[in-house]
């Protein structure tokens, strides 16, 4: 099963991203900031990150930037609340797999996720 | 007399000198003639008495001889000579007595009157001696002289000469005078008519000429022209002077001559200078030529005059006329009161206001107008204004047949020499500015609005999809039937309306971002009308476009209008509910700088208070749980986007009511959406588009 980040501003949103994607059987880390995040990503192999666009010091887009220096076969989606054009043209220029809008479904989430972690 | 006088001064002037003239010569006549008889007649007379006492006394002379002699003979041939040779046949008798009273000789035929004797008895000493004797048929005059020889009286002569004869002579006299009297009248009267005419022709003319200006012609002319006139005489090559010429006028009566020794006065003072001048000596005519002359330059004087008051009336009548059309042509109420308020003029637009005439409102008050209790606050307000000569400046709002309207009303003071004389209105309709205002202070409220609404999405949305994800995640864990599943699954339905009422929000809160691109309208509208369309024919509601292929591709983002166009459809079929169409109509507008889409549906339609009202978020005529009442708000929001406007119109047009068969039979009143946007830019043309049909107000 895949090793999974989630970085997100509010904290009970990554728990339950964490509770979801737990039962699907894969291995949740959230993160509210975005340093522990990154060291998190330096040592352990991650293979998917969940990122909010709006973070407390960074943007998710910078985020996601960092995190593909990090490591570059890194899947990402990005999960908003503030959908916009820029953003996601941003974001999917810089590799990420997916851009979402919150509120979710628990089923589109777990498709979605399917689906990435597919590709690799 | 009274009467006499009365005639006589009504007599022409001519007949007055006529017979004044006549009159003084008839008078002299007279009185010279009368003394002229008196006068001649005694010389007559003496001249005669001269004679008789020659006569007696030649006789007596004569006769002493004879008597001596005592020749009868002699004596009766002397005195019978004597009385036929008188030349003068004025001699009636003689004879001669002698002393004892015996008469000698005598000339009478007929026998001696003895009575005779008795009578013109003359002493010795006397010369002779006259009587005159009257004797029933004739008087005379009898001389007796005595006959002396020495200091010896030898008898007495007598003879006779005739009265009448001698009053002959004088009546004679007194003819020729009568005569010479008329004469002098009658040739006085010719000489005196000739003058009087000349007079008096002069005189008529003048008074022709003063009839005709009081007639109006002041175009008269009665002196005669000099023969020479000034430029002639002094060898004038000035012909700029306004006397060269001038052949009418003479040069005095000119202002502004340019001889050296002419004054700058103008008539009368400027005569003063030329009494030396050679021109006015021998151009000056009599007191009836000055007359004449004084009389036309008056008149000229009076035509210039009057010519100068013509223009100055034509001018303030044009002046008037001007100020009238101004103020009548003026869309704006304007009156002038006086300081007891009543009104003075008042231009068209009032009296369309008041549905009165002009005549009806000038001369009355308020209170002859509008209703007392308005008149009231009127005439204190007024009142007011007039006291403290503050001027007022409101906004009025007036209900009225055609609705609302405003007026912006200016109230100032006339003031004329620090004191108020009146009071000037002006009224103006400010009705349209007003919409724009309301639709102004609503747009911000609706941008307002949506930055509130925006945030509060944002902010709610994630509690929101925390509930939500906790509730599915929940749902996953118990079996379907459980009842403990069902509750979180009204949980999660619950949530799910949460989740789309803030998608709705966000939609409409949305203002920045938008992926502008190249794109068909007529595309889009198809495209949606073909989603949708199967759907709604469930309901048996049909989708009729009526494109216009003109319209070139514009800049927007085309799944955002997409859901604009999802909307308006919905909203359509909503508003039908069973059995109806919906029209699609795109066109360009008339500038071909805008199009318009027009979707008009054959339903219930919108109430007119509510028009105004469906664009603003969360409002909705919708049961309950049919709608958020957001979908118009996102469609607004969108269209905004996109620099162009949405309205809507209740009922349908005739120009939009859809005459297909699906669209006949039994349907509402309908409402149709005008959706307009720019082909060019991100804001709509200044102009209006003719293609969208104006709210009947």
């Amino acid at each position: 099963m895949a090793d999974i980040l989630v970085l997100d501003d509010v904290l009970d949103v990554g728990v339950m991203l964490r509770r979801i994607l737990t039962r699907k059987g894969h291995q949740v880390h959230v993160f509210s900031d975005e340093e522990p995040a990154f060291e998190h990503a330096r040592k352990n192999p991650v293979d998917m990150a969940i990122l909010d666009i709006k973070l407390k010091k960074m943007s998710g887009v910078e985020v996601l930037e960092e995190l593909k220096k990090i490591n570059p076969k890194i899947r990402v989606m990005m999960l908003t609340g503030y959908p916009t054009l820029e953003t996601a043209k941003e974001a999917l220029q810089l590799g990420a797999d997916e851009y979402c809008v919150k509120p979710i479904d628990i089923d589109e989430l777990e498709e979605k996720t399917a689906e990435i972690l597919a590709k690799g | 007399m009274h009467a006499a006088f009365h005639y006589l001064s009504r007599l022409s002037f001519q007949t007055k000198i006529n017979i004044g003239l006549a009159l003084i010569i008839v008078c002299f006549g007279l009185l010279l003639g009368a003394i002229n008889y008196a006068v001649s007649s005694r010389a007559v007379l003496r001249e005669a008495l001269l004679r008789g006492e020659v006569l007696s006394v030649n006789l007596s002379a004569r006769s002493v001889e004879s008597i001596l002699s005592m020749n009868f003979l002699r004596l009766t041939n002397l005195v019978t000579e004597m009385v036929d040779r008188d030349d003068r046949k004025d001699l009636v008798y003689a004879f001669i007595v002698d002393r004892h009273g015996q008469v000698m000789a005598h000339t009478f035929r007929d026998g001696f009157p003895v009575a005779l004797l008795q009578v013109n008895q003359v002493g010795d000493l006397q010369p002779f001696g006259m009587t005159l004797l009257d004797t029933g048929r004739e008087r005379l005059y009898d001389f007796a002289a005595p006959v002396m020889v020495g200091s010896t009286r030898l008898g007495t002569v007598r003879i006779a000469l005739s009265h009448s004869t001698i009053k002959a002579a004088i009546d004679r006299l007194m003819w020729i005078n009568l005569v010479a009297t008329a004469g002098a009248t009658l040739l006085a009267l010719i000489g005196s008519t000739f003058f009087a005419r000349t007079v008096t022709r002069r005189i008529n003319a003048l008074r022709h000429s003063a009839e005709q200006v009081v007639k109006g012609n002041l175009d008269v002319q009665i002196s005669l022209a000099p023969d020479r006139s000034c430029w002639e005489i002094m060898d004038c090559k000035e012909k700029r002077c306004p006397a060269h010429e001038d052949r009418l006028r003479r040069c005095w009566y000119i202002a502004g001559t340019f001889c050296p020794g002419c004054s700058s006065h103008n008539f009368p003072e400027k005569l003063d200078d030329c009494r030396n001048c050679p021109v006015y000596r021998r151009n000056a005519g009599d007191e009836i030529q000055s007359l004449a002359e004084s009389f036309e330059f008056m008149a000229l004087t009076l035509k210039d005059h009057i010519e100068e008051l013509r223009r100055s009336e034509r001018n303030l009548a044009r002046q008037k006329q001007l100020l009238n059309t101004i103020l009548d042509v003026t869309p704006d109420m304007v009156t002038l009161q006086d300081e007891e308020l009543v009104y003075l003029a008042v231009n068209k637009a009032f009296c369309r206001h008041v549905g009165r005439e002009e005549g009806e409102i000038v001369g009355g008050t308020d209170f002859d107008i509008f209703s007392d209790e308005q008149a009231d606050r009127n005439f204190h307000e007024d009142m007011q204004i007039l006291l403290t000569s503050h001027p007022l400046s409101k906004e009025i709002m007036t209900r009225g047949g055609k609705g609302k309207k405003w007026h912006h009303v200016v109230k100032v003071p006339v003031v004329e020499n620090g004191k108020i004389i009146g009071l000037l209105t002006t009224a103006r309709d400010i009705t349209v500015v007003k919409q724009y205002q309301e639709k102004l202070i609503h747009s911000q409220k609706m941008e307002d609005l949506g930055r509130l609404a925006g945030g509060v999405a944002h902010e709610i949305n994630t509690p929101l999809s925390i509930i939500l994800g906790y509730s599915q995640l929940l749902l996953k864990d118990f079996p379907a039937d459980d009842p403990v599943a069902q509750d979180i699954g009204i949980i999660e339905k619950q949530a799910q309306v949460c989740r789309k009422i803030v998608a709705d929000l966000l939609s409409f809160s949305r203002t920045t971002e938008q992926a502008a691109q190249p794109m068909d309208i007529n595309d889009s509208l198809r495209e949606v009308a073909e989603l949708v369309e199967h759907i709604f024919r469930q309901n048996r509601i049909v989708i009729n476009l009526r494109l216009d292929e003109r319209i070139p591709p514009i800049s927007g983002d085309k799944e955002r209008l997409k859901q604009v166009w999802i909307n308006l459809y919905n909203n359509a079929a909503d508003a039908i509910g069973d059995d109806g169409c919906i029209s699609v109509t795109s066109k360009l507008c008339a500038h071909r700088r805008r199009l318009v889409v027009a979707v008009a549906d054959t339903g219930s339609g919108v109430a007119e208070d509510d028009l105004d009202k469906i664009f603003e978020p969360f409002f909705t005529t919708k049961p309950v749980d049919k709608g958020t009442g957001l979908g118009l708000s996102v469609t607004f929001g969108i269209i905004k986007d996109h620099g162009g406007r949405i309205s809507a119109i209740s009922p349908v047009p005739s120009e939009y009511v859809d005459d297909s068969p699906a669209c006949s039979g039994d349907s509402g009143p309908g409402t149709v959406f005008f959706v307009e946007l720019p082909l060019e830019g991100n804001e709509l043309p200044p102009d209006e588009c003719i293609e969208i049909p104006k709210k009947e107000t």
